[in-house]
């Protein structure tokens, strides 16, 4: 791969991220980042960082599916709302794929040009991988742990009904 | 790994354990033995760090520092979560409560011992979401509002501090804070937006917002976290980066701002405050502006007085939090008249830490306050001292209007109401450090300055 296209996929991240905070439809903003972080993936994998690319569309565009499901979670799901929602959001597909579609441009006609000096690709095995995370970094992957039962904890909070039970808990 | 590296690593790992045992525990065990679980291994903690206080250095990772620094952030987290456990009660925050003040704790200590930049990001999340947690636990229309002011305030310091992550990182190489001192305009802009980031947590003026109402509207343990572990925390840390860092010039100038704003405007609304808890959130306000103004001088004193204004701090936001969690919600200025007479130790737990906080003698924050003043003065910062001592003037105005109603005499008969022993081992110990540090401070003045070494 080139820097050309890395510098191109990454014009277009950009660009759907700006477009992204400035959209009124949490559905369009949505696609919108989208479309953004998959362009950032390809600017990965044209540096030769496969890896980083490869966690990049699993894990940040897999989220923003789990994002989606909030979305729809808390819109308004009458019949109307819903004929009116697929009205307008009826080309809400158009400007993202056209990201998408814009940032494989320069594979498919070969565009970018010149080498890049990276070499190959490092070799990330899950081996190396496992040793870093329980090696060097082991203390950050336990502190990372404990911020998620945090966030667990407050969560579980956050959603739980409150009935009468928890009038009654009162004092210890 | 060897013998002195498990040592390190001990305090941090039994902070994490006690959380693992608080959270295990607290569906199945009654809350007093859940706080148990939680205070065993934090004690653990403090006695293993005062232990090997000055012991050789034995880094676990490559993340962690293990100076006489990191030990006394470590030693101020880890106590100041024993004192906080002590009054969390399940009615005010839930059953898991313990567990989040130990990962807090947690966080607290790993703040403090950051000499990179994971571990500042983390420990800064790791003392933040907790505190949200806490926060949102009753579930009352004021408690949910502090906990997403929190966390939305929080947000966009965390997303500053990474900005300013990458900028450090693309100038130097190296997530690590000694390779940031390479200068030039990428790192300088780095450091403004790690600035931004410590600021919010820090509650300096523009991003002070949310200070005042989770002092006053979530549960009392929320504040006294807020105050004492995380603002002590970020102090640490911030002491770090402008102890490694050969003081940019954009690192001081947005300190000295920041500070002086949130002196000025922390001490004007904390004196128009009549409910404890607010008052105390506008006041942390300006004691983080004290802190800043200190940073963004710089001197040969500034490491031992950003070190023992913390210290001070600590104990006296601890003791104030007990007593606001005995109250519960009875916290109005008219509400305190006479508590010295309704619960002897409360009152005086109270009034001692006022004291602290407002600066008199013989109490721990006097010396801080010598320090502040003392620091700013050697360095010929008389602007910056001109702001501290009319800031700290307001300051013993508002907090004696407090102190002064807790001894006044009630003007209806009351009944003594009996106080719980842990309730009340956490203000004893909280008052005698305040006064037996403040009448001889030589141990905490001699590590600060051996932290600094």
């Amino acid at each position: 791969m080139s820097w050309g296209f890395a510098i191109w996929a990454a014009t277009l991240a950009l660009a759907a991220a700006v477009l992204s905070v400035t959209r009124a439809s949490a559905v369009h903003a949505l696609l919108l980042l989208l479309a953004s972080l998959l362009a950032l993936g390809a600017a990965f994998f044209a540096m030769s960082a496969n890896f980083a690319g490869v966690i990049q569309l699993l894990i940040y565009a897999g989220a923003v599916v789990a994002v989606f499901v909030f979305v729809v979670m808390t819109v308004d799901a009458s019949e109307t709302a819903m004929a009116h929602e697929r009205k307008l959001l009826r080309s809400a597909w158009r400007w993202p794929a056209l990201f998408v579609g814009l940032s494989v441009i320069p594979i498919l006609f070969g565009i970018g040009g010149g080498a890049m000096d990276a070499g190959a690709p490092a070799a990330a095995d899950t081996r190396e991988l496992g040793l870093l995370l329980f090696g060097d970094w082991g203390v950050a992957t336990e502190l990372v742990a404990l911020m998620l039962i945090a966030g667990m904890i407050g969560v579980r909070h956050l959603g739980r009904s409150l009935g009468p039970r928890l009038r009654e808990r009162g004092r210890e | 790994m060897t013998d002195g590296t498990i040592w390190s690593i001990a305090p941090l790992a039994l902070l994490g354990l006690a959380a693992l045992l608080a959270m295990v525990l607290a569906p199945i065990q009654p809350m007093p033995r859940v706080r148990l679980a939680a205070a065993i291994p934090m004690a653990m903690a403090v006695v293993i760090v005062l232990a090997r206080m000055h012991g050789p250095e034995a880094p676990f990772s490559v993340l962690l520092a293990d100076d006489v620094l990191a030990r006394l952030g470590t030693l101020l987290a880890a106590s100041a979560g024993l004192g906080i456990v002590a009054f969390t009660r399940s009615f005010c925050t839930g059953r898991e409560g313990p567990a989040l003040v130990a990962i807090a704790a947690a966080g607290g200590a790993a703040l403090a011992s950051a000499n990179h930049g994971v571990t500042l990001f983390l420990g800064l999340e790791l003392t933040t979401i907790p505190m949200v947690a806490l926060a949102l636990m009753p579930r009352t229309e004021t408690a949910v509002e502090a906990a997403y002011k929190l966390f939305l305030l929080a947000g966009v310091g965390a997303a500053a501090l990474l900005m300013g992550l990458v900028f450090g990182f693309a100038a130097s190489g190296s997530l690590r804070f000694d390779a940031w001192s390479v200068g030039g305009p990428v790192a300088a802009i780095g450091l403004a937006f790690l600035l931004v980031g410590l600021a919010v947590k820090f509650a300096l003026v523009p991003f002070h917002m949310w200070s005042p109402d989770l002092f006053a509207g979530a549960p009392a343990p929320v504040g006294a976290l807020a105050g004492a572990i995380s603002k002590v925390a970020v102090a640490i840390a911030a002491l770090r980066i402008g102890l490694t860092i050969p003081a940019p010039e954009i690192w001081g100038l947005g300190l000295l701002l920041a500070g002086a704003a949130a002196v000025v405007w922390g001490n004007l609304a904390a004196l128009r405050q009549t409910n404890l808890m607010r008052m105390l959130g506008y006041s942390s306000v300006a004691h983080s502006g004290y802190l800043a103004l200190v940073l963004s001088v710089g001197g040969p004193l500034m490491g031992e007085t950003v070190l023992i204004y913390a210290a001070s701090y600590a104990p006296a936001i601890v003791a104030g939090f007990a007593v606001a969690a005995l109250l519960g919600s009875a916290t109005r200025l008219e509400d305190l008249r006479g508590l010295v007479w309704s619960h002897p130790l409360a009152g005086v737990a109270l009034g001692i830490a006022l004291l602290s906080l407002a600066g008199l003698p013989p109490s721990l924050g006097f010396i801080a306050k010598l320090y502040l003043f003392s620091s700013l003065a050697g360095e010929a910062a008389w602007g910056a001292l001109i702001i501290a001592v009319i800031g700290s003037t307001l300051g013993f105005a508002y907090y004696m209007r407090f102190a002064i109603r807790i001894f006044t005499s009630p003007q209806k008969p009351v009944e003594q109401i009996p106080l719980s022993r842990v309730d009340g081992t956490a203000m004893v110990a909280s008052v005698a450090l305040i006064i037996l540090l403040g009448v001889y401070p030589e141990p905490l003045t001699g590590l600060a300055a051996a932290a600094l070494r």
